[in-house]
């Protein structure tokens, strides 16, 4: 019986040193280094609004790449089609657009951790056209209302622009990220169609009369493709 | 960590829905609208002076209400129709209200005028839409039987109709 109790206690004691030597070689396989490697994906939201909302279709593909500790080279691919019903004017917009750039994280991971918080800067051109189907005569309430129904096509238009992005993403599955951002937009030049104006410009969305600043979001989910790890 | 990332994500969604409506989405009042057509009346014997017209009505042909009624008057502004290139008015002096026990002035006369002109869509903005300026090709007294015409001349100040900061139309009675 004693000799049975020694005998457990040295077996637990091997046991013991046993759990100590593999917890310290689980500490030495935590791999510090970081993941480098492409990340792509598309936005959530635009095939969702795609489906609920009638007046609206469009996708839009991201990605971006690790170059060197925060920084990120990235890109976005899209198409956009609006339709508008304003308060005197219907038509509607469609077109592809890319927006090139670059985002820095500003969020510092612990180890093992690739979550983001990060800013971006974009340039974006369009390349769209527009139809414009009706509209009402803004006059007079005397006469009756002055409703045109018209079938007017506005080809090769462009509009370029230079985009803020603020977001974040987080991994949320091994090498799976789910992002949102929000975006501030500033139009450097478009081509204004003769007696109409761009209401929407594909991947610059809405824009506003006497103002050249535009907003958007986007929701992303990405996935990582490691190349190697620094 | 993810729990703070996530409640990031729900607030920059708030933020988004926020820019949602605009003061562009809705015309104002204030806004240039399709421009009326400026007339001024004159003496027709001394062709520099204003002369109010007493008891003007002015009613499109064409509809049922008055645009202007019983005012005595030398500038009126009216609109013009932009889906037509021609709007007739009748331009009626001396005009009684039919709810009058009785006129003891002098009789009303009624004059037609039929103005014709080149109408021109003119985008304007996001909510107002379009609007429309007029290139005016004449303005003519019509014809009436017995003759008695009170409108003794019309001439044609401006033929472009874009603002009505000056008279398109001076009459001359």
């Amino acid at each position: 019986m004693k000799q049975a109790h020694i005998f457990i206690f040295i077996i637990s004691f091997l046991f013991l040193k046993n759990s100590v030597l593999l917890a310290q070689q689980q500490i030495d396989s935590v791999d510090a280094r970081e993941k480098y490697g492409i990340r792509v994906g598309a936005d959530l939201s635009k095939p969702l609004r795609s489906l609920i909302d009638d007046d609206y279709s469009g996708f839009e593909l991201v990605g971006d790449y690790r170059v060197y500790e925060n920084w990120y080279a990235a890109a976005e691919l899209g198409f956009d089609e609006f339709f508008y019903k304003e308060e005197n004017i219907n038509g509607s917009t469609k077109g592809s657009y890319f927006k090139l750039g670059a985002n820095y994280n500003a969020y510092t991971n612990w180890i093992g951790m690739q979550n983001e918080i990060f800013a971006g800067l974009r340039f974006g051109f369009s390349s769209f056209s527009q139809q414009l189907d009706g509209y009402t005569v803004y006059s007079h309430p005397y006469f009756p209302a002055d409703i045109r129904e018209v079938n007017i096509e506005y080809n090769n238009l462009t509009a370029s622009w230079i985009e803020l992005q603020l977001g974040t993403k987080v991994e949320i599955l091994g090498n799976l990220f789910l992002g949102f951002h929000f975006q501030l937009k500033k139009r450097i030049s478009a081509t204004e169609p003769t007696n109409f104006a761009n209401l929407y410009i594909p991947g610059f969305h809405r824009t506003y009369d006497g103002s050249s600043i535009g907003v958007g979001y986007g929701y992303s989910i990405t996935y990582l493709i490691p190349f190697y790890k620094k | 960590m993810k729990i703070k990332l996530f409640s990031l994500l729900i607030l920059f969604g708030f933020v988004s829905l926020l820019t949602g409506c605009e003061k562009d989405d809705i015309c104002p009042e204030t806004a240039d609208a399709t421009p009326l057509l400026v007339i001024r009346f004159l003496d027709y014997e001394d062709q520099n002076d204003f002369q109010s017209v007493p008891s003007l009505t002015v009613k499109g042909t064409s509809e049922v209400t008055n645009f202007i009624t019983r005012q005595t008057t030398d500038s009126i502004a009216i609109p013009l129709k932009t889906f037509e290139n021609f709007t007739q008015y009748q331009f009626i002096v001396n005009d009684v209200d039919p709810e009058a026990e009785e006129n003891t002035g002098p009789d009303p006369n009624a004059d037609l005028i039929e103005f014709f002109y080149v109408p021109e869509e003119i985008y304007e903005n996001r909510a107002c839409g379009y609007v429309v300026n007029f290139t005016i090709s004449s303005a003519e007294l019509l014809a009436e039987t017995p003759e008695n015409h009170w409108i003794k001349q019309i001439e044609v100040r401006q033929l472009n109709v874009e603002n009505e900061a000056s008279a398109h139309i001076y009459i001359y009675h």
